[in-house]
């Protein structure tokens, strides 16, 4: 095993954790200020996948893109109509119930899905632009799209980062995180600023789905999948946390990769080790904030 | 806390109205159609419809639709109309047993067929057993005619030992250059037991291979590119593999950026071949498959009635190869009432051993000794693009056939020991 | 007189003897469902011990069902153990691994307690699935028998109802006698204001690890039963999901109160048998039935029905 192939892996691990990113980030910060686990999480990128995937079969010149753009926004709508109607009366229930309640929505989001595209797997085709590989140095082959991954992972954290800590709306979140009274009290509308961070964690979950569509089959049950590597990923990167997300997503990227060349039959079991080990060394993440 | 009295009044009304409630969704819950219509005989069907499995239960579901359509017009059974009642088994199988009970039990069906999964369908088997009904598996698994065999169970097709078995003979025959072989497989008793056959079948046909590299990525697994460079690495130039459908397509879609049909020169799959060539569409590349049942192969009647009514119906050639699989069994089981005369369990297991059909795969003959369906012939094809068809087909080309007496496990070598009942 | 009718006992009383008859004049389908309807109330019982009463949300219980179900399945399949010694094998086998388990997760509280109870669980789905030669893996051991029970044969279908429901009706009424006790108080009080029960002196850890405990040996012995009935057991029992359905049963019931998981059992059986007649959408009322349910009637239907009689005031949250 040379460098080259080494650099090959490491670059493929990123590619997948970016992926991961743009799904715990949205998950992150729902949580962190709402304080809501969003299990429906993984059936909104399923959803966008879905939603890119009617664009690209319908829609010839740049039905990728287009479909890209079609996913987020619609997602940030159906996650708006989510909290608007049923979530929102129950954030003062304890935690239980919100969990189970977004299990409710899985299921009824699945089945609308099948209702809406049917069962059979579908797949998206990759945009010509991005179909092709590049020669590594080391010469290994790499698919362009992952480079676009890479690309997009990195300019959505940026973006996200920018409007967490330099944009007024930012504040805002970070501050409701620990203090809603005081917020409302300065005269924020603070079931207002809900809804939108829950519009932005959706659209970043149709975002996902949309670009992991190239890449695998779009089925129904693909969210299901996801979910708990997702959690996994906040829980050890800290629940709030965009960095902790960040750092967490690229290492189960890496993890993943690296653990299949070296220790392939404990593939199943590696997000799970990880989060019982942070769970009982440093429960609240690499990055997050002491639990109380 | 001390109980006081309005408390304990409290906990008795709410067992009271516990009971209501319970008595209440008793009576709507279980509207049930139980009488037996006189001169109607009944097949329960399990299938896999809801979930990411959805696209295998539905062609089955589908196809024996058409198959109970074509026997009624002509007559039905014995002069009896044919029922089918059909059943989703949420690929759990505590689900299908419960479906099971419900269509013997509730609905008194006279036969039950079905699964996609052999995990399911292997949990009907100690059912069958108790209830003493006939169950034919339209799934793959060899337990059915091996470990877990029984005079009530019947497996209406090929089997995994023979779908990979026949992979490995085409690979001999027909890319004989192909010397380092890899294996990438599901990592679960299909994916094991697929590899370890057709490893087995190189080894029969004496072919001097090297395995240069195997693993097992976990069923459902979403990134396959780990696997996918691993085989490159290791300079393979086959490349065998069991995963199926979304696996496969996964596989597939990862693969193409590395180049990787170009660097392996032999890829071949042992199962759904065409439920892939199907989802992929204009993504497809070129590579050996296999199904069960191939569209385009047999020229019999029984076929092109078969692609005709299918297409009338739902404006699609069969989805998935197991469509065909249900078809056949409906098909076998009226043959075998009419042999024996009477839908009675005992009468129709003699009848069904032994008996040979013509079905759109071809002919299929029921092996007495362990209840194996076997086909005519196993076919392989390599995938090539014609634009007759929205998907891509088998070249007619490389066609490559093995006689199914050939695959199916020598009796000699069996471990089944039916009872006689 | 009225006393007599006030009695907590009157009503259960009545349903166990019903139910004691129900093989006279029942189809034999209808005691599979009942048999079904009777696994899965203990499973949600012992579950809700942790769900309702000590305000735990694990979502790994599928985990003790699962263990239960494979231990009897391996000790009956050797022939060498009768049914009683399965029975109890599985019983201190999910006590072992559930107080060692328990032990690890007990610090955390709510969603880091769910969530680390599901990542050992997903850790026990993965042994059972990958140790092959212990159980199988995804094909799972079939082919389970039923071995007789004090001379009694439990092969047909009425003798092993009879088990049963005689099985899990004794463990109902033991599960009810610990939460009726000042053990159950107290874990109670723990779930209402674990801040004050903390400054009384109380190690509120003990009695935590304590509900952890019962809810595993019973969600355990849940399992046990219903190995023979099923005559298969497969990986599929301890993953997650299935740790979700006792949860949502409960809940759907009325998690405060004790006969509220049967209710909800009851309701979730039928209910998912009748819709799957009229609709292959059958996911999508569930879940709109659970997120009306949530909003609406957190008490779950057992508290539901008193209050719309307005015979009792609803529970302050």
């Amino acid at each position: 095993m040379d460098l080259g192939y080494i650099f090959s892996q490491l670059l493929m691990g990123l590619s997948s954790g970016m992926v991961l990113f743009l799904i715990s980030s949205g998950l992150t910060i729902i949580f962190g200020l709402l304080d809501i686990p969003n299990f429906a999480h993984g059936v909104l990128y399923m959803f966008g996948a879905y939603i890119t995937y009617y664009f690209v079969s319908h829609v010839v010149d740049g039905g990728f893109f287009i479909g890209l753009i079609a996913a987020t926004v619609s997602l940030a709508f159906l996650g708006a109509l989510l909290e608007v109607l049923p979530l929102r009366r129950i954030y003062q229930s304890p935690h239980a119930l919100q969990l189970l309640m977004t299990f409710g929505f899985i299921l009824i989001l699945e089945d609308s899905a099948k209702f809406l595209w049917g069962a059979a797997f579908k797949s998206t085709k990759t945009p010509a632009l991005l179909a092709g590989s590049i020669l590594l140095p080391g010469a290994r082959d790499f698919p362009v799209y992952s480079v676009f991954i890479i690309i997009c992972g990195f300019t959505v954290g940026l973006i996200l980062w920018l409007v967490l800590y330099k944009t007024k709306l930012g504040k805002m979140i970070q501050a409701g995180r620990s203090n809603k009274e005081m917020l409302s009290a300065l005269g924020v509308n603070v079931p207002r600023l809900y809804t939108v961070v829950f519009m932005i964690g959706s659209a970043l979950a149709g975002l996902a789905g949309g670009l992991a569509s190239p890449l695998i089959a779009v089925s129904i049950g693909m969210g299901d999948a996801i979910i708990i590597t997702a959690f996994a990923i906040i829980i050890v990167g800290g629940v709030g946390s965009l960095l902790g997300a960040f750092v967490c997503s690229i290492l189960v990227g890496e993890l993943n990769t690296f653990g299949t060349h070296f220790m392939p039959g404990l593939a199943m079991i590696f997000t799970y080790i990880l989060v019982i080990v942070v769970l009982l060394t440093r429960p609240e993440g690499l990055f997050g904030k002491k639990l109380q | 806390m001390s109980e006081s009295k309005p408390r304990t009044r409290r906990e008795f009304i709410k067992t009271v109205g516990g009971v209501a409630a319970l008595a209440a969704t008793g009576n709507l819950a279980i509207p049930r159609f139980v009488n037996a219509k006189k001169g109607s005989i009944k097949l329960g069907q399990i299938m896999t419809t809801s979930g990411i499995m959805a696209g295998q239960g539905i062609p089955g579901m589908r196809s024996a639709k058409i198959a109970e359509e074509i026997i009624n017009k002509s007559g039905g059974i014995l002069g009896n109309k044919l029922e089918i009642i059909q059943e989703d088994d949420e690929l759990k199988p505590d689900v299908g047993v419960r479906k099971f009970r419900k269509l013997v039990l509730e609905d008194k069906v006279d036969f039950v067929f079905g699964t996609n999964s052999t995990g399911v369908g292997l949990a009907l088997v100690p059912l069958a057993n108790e209830f003493g009904k006939i169950f034919i598996s339209t799934s793959m698994g060899d337990e059915f005619t091996e470990k877990n065999c029984s005079p009530y169970i019947f497996r209406i097709g090929e089997s995994t030992s023979m779908a990979s078995r026949a992979s490995a003979y085409c690979m001999c025959e027909r890319e004989p250059s192909v010397k380092k072989w890899a294996g990438i497989n599901p990592d679960y008793i299909f994916g094991r037991e697929s590899w370890a056959w057709f490893k087995k079948g190189m080894e029969e046909k004496g072919a001097k291979i090297e395995i240069v590299h195997e693993a097992f990525a976990p069923f459902g697994a979403q990134d396959f590119k780990p696997y996918i460079t691993a085989v490159i690495e290791s300079g393979a130039e086959g490349v065998f593999t069991s995963a199926w459908t979304g696996d496969l397509i996964n596989f597939i879609k990862q693969a193409k950026p590395f180049g990787f049909f170009d660097k392996i020169k032999a890829f071949v799959n042992n199962t759904t071949a065409d439920a892939v060539a199907m989802g992929l569409g204009d993504e497809m590349v070129s590579f050996w498959g296999e199904a069960r049942y191939y569209p385009f192969y047999n020229k019999n009647e029984v076929n092109k009635e078969f692609l005709r009514l299918y297409q009338e119906k739902y404006s699609t050639y069969p989805e998935a190869d197991v469509g065909a699989e249900c078809y056949a069994t409906v098909m076998a089981l009226k043959a075998a009432i009419e042999k024996a005369g009477t839908p009675d369990t005992k009468a129709v297991i003699k009848a069904l051993e032994g008996l040979e059909i013509e079905v759109p795969e071809g002919k299929k003959w029921i092996r007495p000794e362990d209840h194996s369906g076997i086909d005519e012939v196993v076919l392989l094809g390599k995938f090539h693009k014609d634009p007759k068809y929205p998907f891509w087909v088998y070249d007619p080309k490389t066609y490559f056939t093995v006689p199914g007496k050939e695959l199916a496990v020598p009796l000699s070598q069996s471990v089944c020991k039916m009872k006689k009942i | 007189m009225k006393k007599f009718i006030q009695s907590p006992f009157v009503a259960p009383a009545g349903i166990l003897f019903l139910l004691l008859l129900l093989p006279l004049f029942a189809p034999m389908y209808y005691l599979y469902l009942v048999m079904e309807i009777l696994v899965v109330a203990l499973f949600a019982t012992s579950t809700n011990i942790l769900l309702g009463y000590s305000g735990l949300l694990s979502f790994g219980q599928a985990t003790y069902f699962g263990i239960g179900a494979y231990t009897v399945a391996l000790l009956l399949k050797s022939e060498q153990v009768s049914f009683l010694t399965a029975i109890l094998s599985s019983a201190v086998v999910c006590g072992i691994v559930s107080l060692a388990i328990g032990f690890l997760c007990i610090h955390l509280r709510s969603f880091y307690f769910a969530i680390l109870t599901l990542s050992f669980s997903q850790m026990f789905y993965a042994l059972a699935y990958k140790w092959i030669s212990l159980t199988g893996g995804d094909d799972g051991i079939v082919g389970i028998p039923k071995p007789p029970l004090f001379g009694m044969d439990l092969v047909p279908a009425a003798h092993y109802y009879y088990f049963v429901l005689v099985f899990v009706s004794l463990c109902l009424a033991v599960l009810y006698l610990i939460i009726k006790s000042p053990f159950g108080e107290i874990l109670q009080a723990i779930r209402d204001n674990p801040e004050r029960a903390e400054f009384s002196g109380l190690n509120i850890k003990n009695y935590r690890l304590g509900a952890f405990l019962i809810a595993g040996i019973f969600g355990g012995l849940a399992g046990a039963v219903f190995a023979p009935f099923q005559g298969i057991v497969t990986p599929h029992l301890l993953y997650w999901s299935k740790s979700a359905e006792p949860l949502l049963i409960s809940l759907l019931g009325g998690m405060h109160s004790f006969l509220g998981p049967l209710a909800g059992s009851i309701i979730f059986v039928l209910i998912k048998e009748w819709i799957t007649q009229y609709t292959e959408y059958w996911m999508f009322w569930y879940g709109m039935l659970i997120v009306f349910l949530i909003i609406y009637l957190p008490n779950g239907v057992v508290g539901f029905i008193p209050e719309r009689l307005g015979l009792v005031r609803r529970d302050p949250q």
